[in-house]
């Protein structure tokens, strides 16, 4: 149900968002394959802001089970900001991201349920394939903070906090742009 | 601490929302407009001048043709303008003003800035080419080769040749090659919002994987050019852009790839004589003129009577003079009468109500009289009016004072203090003891009695006539201009008379070609006065002086336009030789003039560039004559490059032209296939081979 919520407020989230980006200069809409491929759907909003650089909100979530393996549910907003080298939405670029994600992996048995933040810079590069379609591949890596409540077999064990260095961003992105 | 950041989260969730709505909108907060117009350094507008907003790298404008720019800026933005040919200018801050007007100064035709990226090599050459004068156009064939390594990816090529007045400092840009790198194009187009059409270039760009090795780039374009005796010199300007660098940081080069004009038939020769107008024309016909006439008709009266007594004094003889106009008005078929008008007065002694009556009365008589003499029809429908009126003693004392007699002062004063109340002025007149005087000598010239008649007529007008009334400054027909001018009526006044009927009647043929071809004789000729005229089915005579007008103005297209409305077995074959020439149509003016041998001969061959046989040619023309020996520097210079023994024949040739003309120095100095000789001339050491 928790996920429900947060599911809610990032729909909430991104229709507030393409509303009030109509006015940005250029918009992509991405979505990383990566990600994806752990069955967890995500969608992401970049806008150009000045001649080198863009801001970017993502969010994922994974709300599922399947049969037996590990489920890794999760509900994530991340924001990055992206300096490019030669022209927004095209080659190298360095930037930074700060991510909130509500967790709830279970795995063996142990399921985790907390909240996780972090913060720390990426780099990336994309390709041009069209006049409206992009490639990027990305990572990031940076400081990782959870708190989350241990259970194991059903049984509260207690809260935990770690402090990780971690990737923040690992992407292998198809992006339409937009305008 | 997590908890902490949860409840926050909430507040940054909606934040961030509104963050990036602010963000994105960062390029349109307190942001206004900002305009102004850039000159050159001589205060001309300059058009396509780039401006480079630091707040809106992508968003790059214009300035428009007359030099004028608007764009949204920022209070503290910076802003570059920049301009092939001149130097860049840069405002580091704005500091709010709206309004900027620049001053570019030109940059010199050396680098303006070079990419350093190794020697020198790494610059973009051109073959060597001149400029061509064919007919009114100016013509440039270069070829352009790229380094390696110069167009890469993500980069735009834009060569922009141009055509440079060195006489009238002004600039013609001819059609640029713009080649973009696929990369750009899509970078460009996400630019402009996937709209193409509002970049400037995209009618002339080409999108280009990469150049072979040692790709030449041929080009070819023209220009119509009115002044074609100013000094040429044709510049070429290179840039380079890659995506996402600053302006200064791209390619940027110019180059002069043709100095002076080739243009050997500039020494064509040929004269004409205007072609006379003869019978092919519209002649005009006389028209109806509207005439009229007036005449007074002296009348006595008995006093206070008003039948008209034919007995009475010369009355017979003013009414027969009076009816006998009449008459012969009616009876001219070619006159038609319109209206007819009787004013009638009477004098102002006495009462004035029974001066009226007595005048309107003596008036019904003339009337009665005049329309029982016209046939009963005419009576009825002709238009009369009439007034009758009291004369005043104004009249009476204006009539005094023009005697110069002393009375006539108080007369008026009279007149003045009763003007209301004639029988009383009247009174105190005849009491100044001018009774006998004023009854016998004045009050008779003020009872009048005048007529006019209006009648249109048919009527030819003899030269004498017509003279007089264009003196007189009258409105003359059609006919009538044509009268003057065909009969040459005032021998010195052609042209003043031509312009005033062409004045009159904008779609008159005739002074028009009177006038043109005495333009022609003169050796004045004016294109513009025959320009309405030389159209498809004007007479031939027409046509060709028109030819010959633009011709000699030099205006060779529009010449050859007017040469294509008639069929060649009409045009006298020497003036289809000589617009074919002086069009480019080198081959057909040839089959005309190779047989007449001499100059035009050499001239043709050197314009069709056939320069051996120009040379053999040219050893036929007759020595020490200043053109024949220009032409022959022009023959041999052309040939110099396989044999120096020839450029020795050429600065010989050149130095003896000068020598016989002076003023051919002029006309050397533009032209390209002579203006080298002139540097070596200067430069040539006392032991050169032709001594």
């Amino acid at each position: 149900m928790v996920i429900a919520r947060w599911i809610l407020k990032l729909i909430i989230f991104f229709i507030s968002l393409s509303i009030s980006t109509v006015n940005a200069q250029r918009l992509s809409l991405k979505t990383n394959a990566l990600y994806w491929l752990t069955l967890s759907p995500n969608l992401s909003l970049e806008a150009v802001v000045s001649s080198h650089s863009t801001v970017g909100l993502s969010g994922a979530f994974n709300a599922w089970t399947i049969g037996s393996l590990p489920s890794i549910k999760f509900a994530m907003v991340q924001g990055d900001y992206r300096y490019w080298f030669r022209a927004p939405m095209s080659g190298h670029f360095i930037g930074g991201t700060l991510l909130y994600s509500y967790i709830n992996p279970t795995f063996n048995c142990v399921r985790r349920e907390g909240y996780a933040a972090g913060i720390g810079p990426t780099y990336g590069y994309a390709w041009i394939l069209g006049k409206h379609w992009n490639l990027e591949a990305y990572i990031g890596f940076g400081y990782l903070y959870t708190k989350y409540s241990r259970y194991d077999h059903g049984l509260y064990e207690g809260v935990q906090y770690k402090h990780l260095f971690a990737p923040l961003s690992i992407g292998a992105t198809v992006s339409y742009i937009l305008k | 601490m997590l908890n902490y950041i949860h409840c926050r989260f909430h507040f940054i969730f909606f934040v961030a929302v509104f963050f990036l709505s602010d963000v994105s909108s960062y390029a349109q907060m307190k942001s206004y407009s900002l305009s102004g117009v850039i000159k050159d350094d001589l205060g001309e507008p300059l058009s396509d001048v780039m401006i480079e907003v630091e707040s809106q790298k992508d968003n790059r404008a214009a300035t428009g043709s007359d030099g004028s720019f608007t764009i949204k800026v920022f209070p503290n933005d910076k802003i570059t303008f920049s301009c092939l040919g001149f130097e860049s200018y840069t405002v580091n801050n704005i500091k709010g003003k709206r309004r900027l007007d620049i001053a570019l100064n030109p940059s010199f035709i050396q680098l303006a800035e070079v990419q350093v990226t190794g020697a020198l090599k790494n610059r973009i050459l051109a073959e060597p080419t001149d400029i061509e004068i064919i007919g009114n156009y100016f013509h440039i064939r270069p070829r352009f080769s790229i380094p390696d390594g110069m167009f890469l990816s993500f980069s735009r090529l834009i060569i922009q040749p141009s055509i440079y007045n060195i006489t009238k400092t002004k600039r013609i840009f001819l059609k640029p090659i713009i080649w973009d790198d696929k990369g750009f194009d899509i970078l460009h187009e996400r630019m402009y919002d996937f709209n193409p059409s509002s970049d400037p270039l995209c009618d002339y760009k080409e999108i280009r994987k990469e150049l072979r090795k040692g790709e030449r780039i041929p080009y070819h374009d023209s220009a119509y050019i009115e002044n074609i005796k100013d000094d040429y010199r044709a510049d070429v300007f290179f840039y380079i852009e890659r995506k996402g660098r600053k302006i200064s940081k791209n390619y940027i080069d110019t180059l002069t790839i043709a100095n002076g004009t080739v243009n050997p038939l500039r020494f064509f020769d040929y004269e004409f004589s205007a072609f006379p107008l003869k019978d092919n024309y519209e002649k005009p016909s006389p028209e109806k003129q509207f005439m009229d006439e007036d005449g007074s008709m002296n009348l006595i009266f008995e006093v206070s009577k008003s039948n008209i007594d034919f007995n009475l004094g010369n009355n017979r003889t003013e009414i027969d003079a009076t009816l006998h106009k009449l008459h012969s008005i009616i009876n001219n078929r070619d006159a038609v009468l319109q209206s007819f008008f009787i004013d009638v007065s009477s004098s102002p002694e006495g009462k004035y109500i029974s001066n009226l009556a007595l005048a309107r009365d003596r008036l019904n008589s003339a009337k009665k009289l005049i329309l029982s003499n016209l046939p009963t029809d005419l009576a009825r429908t002709l238009y009369t009016q009439s007034e009758a009126r009291v004369a005043s003693w104004f009249e009476v004392a204006e009539l005094m004072k023009r005697d110069s007699l002393p009375v006539a002062e108080e007369v008026e004063a009279i007149a003045k203090k009763f003007s209301n109340d004639p029988e009383r002025a009247t009174k105190e007149i005849y009491g100044l003891g001018l009774r006998k005087l004023v009854v016998e000598s004045y009050l008779p010239q003020v009872r009048k009695m005048q007529y006019r008649f209006t009648y249109s007529i048919n009527r030819v007008l003899t030269n004498d006539e017509i003279y007089s009334y264009y003196i007189s400054g009258k409105r003359l027909s059609r006919y009538e201009y044509w009268r003057l001018l065909e009969e040459n009526v005032l021998k010195d006044s052609t042209e003043l008379i031509a312009r005033k009927a062409m004045l009159q009647y904008k779609d008159f043929l005739y002074p028009a070609a009177i006038l043109s071809e005495l333009l022609l004789k003169e050796n004045r000729p004016d294109p513009e006065v025959l320009k309405p005229f030389a159209v498809r089915g004007a007479p031939l005579p027409i046509l060709q002086n028109q030819i010959l007008s633009l011709l000699a103005k030099n205006r060779f297209s529009e010449a050859d336009s007017i040469y294509m409305l008639l069929s060649p077995s009409d045009v006298l074959p020497e003036l289809s030789g000589v617009v074919n020439a002086m069009n480019g149509r080198f081959e057909e003016a040839y089959s005309y003039f190779a047989l007449r041998g001499g100059l035009n001969e050499v001239l043709l061959l050197l314009a069709m560039k056939r320069d051996k046989e120009a040379y053999d040619k040219s050893k036929l023309l007759e020595p020490m004559v200043a053109k024949n020996e220009y032409v022959k520097a022009i023959c041999a210079n052309r040939l110099s490059d396989d044999s120096p023994l020839k450029l020795g024949e050429a600065i010989m040739a050149i130095e003896n032209a000068l020598e016989l003309d002076p003023s051919l120095r002029e006309i050397a100095e533009v032209d390209a296939d002579v203006m080298e000789l002139l540097v070596k001339k200067e430069e040539k050491p006392a032991d050169s081979p032709n001594n």
